[in-house]
Formats: C-alpha cells, structure tokens, sequence
C-alpha cells in the first residue's frame, strides 16, 4: 500500500516535471522582472555559510537541556494502574475514604471546590448529575462530616490515563460543578484536546534501521483508563436527596462512623 | 595555448567551473527552497496525525521529521537536472562546446556537487526543524524520543541523502537527455511509468523496493553508484547523438 501512495507520488512527481520542460521548450522564455543579482562568489558564499549554520546546529540540538521534554515513565505508573486500587475498598466496605486519596498511588486530584450551604434550602442537598458524568468513567462517593461546618467539599480525582505508557492523568480536567440554593450541579468537563509533537529519523535512516526501531505504527497505540472519583463530604446534618435520575448504584454513601 | 593540449578531462573541468560559477545561483533556489519547507514544517505541522480519546480527553500525535524537505530537495535534483538538458540553458554554454561529451561530463560534474550539497543539507535540515520546534512549541508536549540524533544516525541518513540526490540527479539528467533526442518522450515516459505500474504492480514494487528496502548500506552504496553510471552514461552516449546547441 506505502508502495503504491510513494509511486503515485512519484509519477506525479514525473508528469510534473515533463509538464514544466515541456511548457519550457514550447513557450518562449520569460524572464521575472524582479530578480536579486547575486554574483557567483555571493551565491557560492551564503551556500557555505547556510551549511556552515546547519553543521553548526547540529551540536547546538545536541546541547539542548531535556528536562523540559515530555518524557513517559512506563514502570512507575503501569504498575500503580494494574495494583489494587483504593477505590475498591470503598465499594466493598463503604468506609470513608481516609487519608487524602491523592496520596494514594495512581489517584490524581485534579480538582477541589467548597460551597457555602445557605439560603432556605441551607439544610438540604439535591444531587443533579448530567447523565454523561457516568458515562465518563467518574463514580460518586458522598459522606457526612462529623460536624456540622455548613461547608460542602467536592475533591474530584483522576486514576490513570495511559496511551500508550504515555501518562496523560494530570492532564484530566475535572468536572464541571456547581452550586446554587440546595441544587449540587454535577455536569462532565469540557472536552479536551492535547497534541503531541514526535519526531521520526529520516527515511533515509529508518530504511537501515531493524523493523522494531522504525516509526511506530500509530493505530497499535493502546489506551488505559483509570476510574474517576467526585468524593462529596457534606454537614453532618444536611439531607441528601440524590435526585429521580439517579440510583444508589451510581452515588454511593459512605458511613461516616 | 596549442589545441593539443585540451584533452577531454581538461575541457570538462574547465566547463565544470564555468558552469559552477553560472549556475551558482541554483544553489541559493535550494536553499531558499529548504528553508520554506522547514519554516512550513515546523509552524504549520506535518503528516500522519492520529487521534485518541478518551471520555472528555482527546490526545493527538504530530510526527515530524525531515522526509519533506529531503523528498522537496529530490524534486529540485531531478528539475535542476532536466533544466540543465533544455535549449535555454545549453544556449549558454554554447560559445565553449568543444564537443558533447565535455558537456555532458561536466553537466555530470556539477550535478554531483549539487548533489552532495542537496543531501548533506536537506539530512542536516533535520535539525534546524528541531531546533525550531524546540524553541517555538510547548515543550512538555514534545517526546523527547526521537528528538536527539545519534552521530550515527546523522552520518548514515547523510551517506544515504546524498546517494538518492544523486540517483534523482542521474534520473532527472537522463530524462532530460532523452526528451531532447525526441519530444515523444514527453508522453512515452509518463505512459510508460504509469502503465508498468497498473497492469505490472508486483515488478515496479519490486523495482522500488530493490533500493528502498535494501538494509545493506554497502549493497544499497553499489546499487545506487552502479545505476547512477549507467544512467549517465547512457545519457553521455545520447548527449553525442544531438548536435551541438541542442
């Protein structure tokens, strides 16, 4: 298939070039008006000087620092993705999340709110998630403080999202929340788009290098995506209302104990 | 100076230098040419593109490398050596024609310098992208991978720059050559190209695949500087049919 693209690149390549040699024999020739004269010693010297800049930088790209570069660390977070999570105690014991779950290996906090409970509706709380925030992998933890602050506390976490051993977690936005006279808003985040910049050998140089070093097939890339967690903690005596379209397998409540 | 003293070597190279000097300006056109292409590849971006998402995150990659100023740097070879066949340009050089033969040798002569020039440039272009890059994107989203050359792969990928410049060079010189003998080539050739590769795909994969794919740098070194001898010197022995001024 490259074969056929590089030959059809080719041929036109030729009918190209026949075209324009034949335009030339055919049309009288026609001079730009607007030319630099440069004489031959001029032409010849900024060819020297143009090599003589690219022979310069190629220990300049050599010397440039790579600490700044996105550099993947497979080992460390392949390994915390395929070891037990914490979120699975959560699941199975419904205890409260202790300790700070960014401290966990693999758990990311990307994003932490606080809302002031008050107005008429001070002492409730209606859940309204958008649909999507489940189909995005995020599950909702909710517990009640042990007193009562008046303060209503939303940590979202990523675990980790892996493309390749290309490490994406802390690039996760968190989601969208909001809240206003009893209602918490729970919307997902914006869509997000990150571009990659690689760079290839020549195919001048891959053509001599082993099959395992060429350029990497971008459609064998295999994505990881770790769970999401919105960990809600609310006043020990606020009610909680999660709302007609939500289900208890979807918010889960933690004892608070 | 007496007659007897010009051999063909002596008029060649005395042509070589003339046309070094009067051409030099050809060099400064692929300059200019590689340095658009770079500056192009380096702010705008270039090829394959693939796309991942997940959820709300959508990740995308942009591969750079050096092929399109190399593959940009073949097209100029090959033109630069078809021009040099055209009557505009044997006009020229008209007033020192001894004989075709010393034409066409030192058409060949200046041809590989520029052929070398071409291929150490456009390989070293490589590096003025990187530095571009390195200067111009978010460098936590550039992989650091691939991003360093290795002396090796720098030397290798300019042994192999230049031998293709000057397979293009060859190529290009004998299409010119060709074409001059006869205008009907200008329709043969095209047909040709495109008729072996639709009703005989498997030999003119064959016929690519025997340089590009070939792993061997000695063998791929004798390939090349053998079918550049033969392409010059079939278009030495076809220079000599065409009268002089042609």
């Amino acid at each position: 298939m490259m074969v056929t693209a590089l030959s059809s690149f080719l041929f036109l390549i030729l009918v190209a070039l026949l075209l324009v040699l034949a335009l030339k024999n055919i049309l009288p020739a026609r001079r730009l008006k607007l030319r630099i004269h440069l004489t031959w010693r001029m032409s010849l010297s900024l060819a020297g000087l143009y090599l003589g800049i690219l022979i310069l930088l190629v220990p300049v790209s050599c010397l440039l620092p790579r600490d700044a570069f996105f550099q993947p660390d497979e080992s460390g977070i392949q390994a915390d993705l395929l070891g037990p999570s914490p979120i699975e105690s959560l699941f199975v014991d419904s205890t409260p999340l202790t300790g700070d779950l960014a401290n966990q290996p693999g758990f990311y906090r990307n994003g932490f709110f606080t809302f002031r409970a008050e107005g008429d509706n001070a002492d409730k709380l209606l859940l309204q998630c958008d649909p999507n925030i489940y189909y995005t992998a995020n599950t909702i933890f909710l517990e009640k403080k042990k007193s009562d602050d008046g303060e209503i506390e939303v940590h979202s976490y990523a675990g980790p999202q892996l493309i390749n051993n290309m490490d994406c977690t802390k690039q996760i936005l968190p989601p969208a929340i909001s809240y206003k006279d009893g209602i918490l808003s729970i919307a997902p985040a914006t869509q997000q788009r990150l571009t990659f910049i690689q760079f290839n050998t020549d195919f001048t140089v891959r053509q001599f290098q082993a099959r395992a070093e060429a350029t990497p097939n971008m459609n064998s890339f295999s994505t990881m995506s770790g769970n999401k967690i919105i960990y809600i903690r609310i006043p020990k005596s606020m009610e909680i209302d999660i709302g007609p379209e939500n289900s208890d397998d979807q918010i889960h409540l933690l004892h608070n104990e | 100076m007496p007659l007897s003293e010009f051999t063909l070597l002596t008029v060649s190279a005395k042509q070589y230098s003339y046309k070094l000097k009067a051409y030099a300006g050809l060099f400064n056109k692929l300059i200019i040419t590689q340095i658009l292409v770079s500056l192009l590849l380096a702010f705008a971006g270039f090829s394959q593109m693939s796309s991942f998402g997940f959820d709300t995150l959508s990740v995308s990659f942009l591969l750079y490398s050096g092929d399109m100023v190399i593959a940009c740097s073949f097209i100029y070879i090959a033109s630069t050596a078809i021009f040099l066949t055209t009557k505009s340009y044997k006009r020229n050089e008209l007033p020192l024609i001894l004989n075709k033969t010393a034409g066409a040798l030192s058409d060949a002569g200046f041809l590989l310098t520029i052929g070398v020039f071409a291929g150490i440039t456009s390989s070293l272009a490589g590096n003025l992208l990187r530095v571009i890059v390195y200067f111009t994107s978010d460098l936590p989203r550039v992989f650091v991978e691939g991003f360093y050359l290795s002396a090796s792969e720098l030397l290798l990928g300019l042994v192999a720059a230049i031998l293709y410049m000057l397979l293009f060079a060859a190529l290009g010189y004998f299409i010119g050559i060709i074409t001059q003998i006869s205008a009907a080539f200008i329709f043969i050739l095209p047909v040709t190209f495109w008729g072996t590769m639709n009703y005989y795909p498997e030999f003119s994969q064959a016929l690519f695949n025997y340089f590009t794919a070939e792993t061997s740098l000695p063998l791929f070194i004798l390939k090349i500087t053998v079918l550049v001898i033969l392409l010059f010197g079939a278009s030495l022995l076809g220079a000599n049919r065409m009268e002089v001024g042609k």
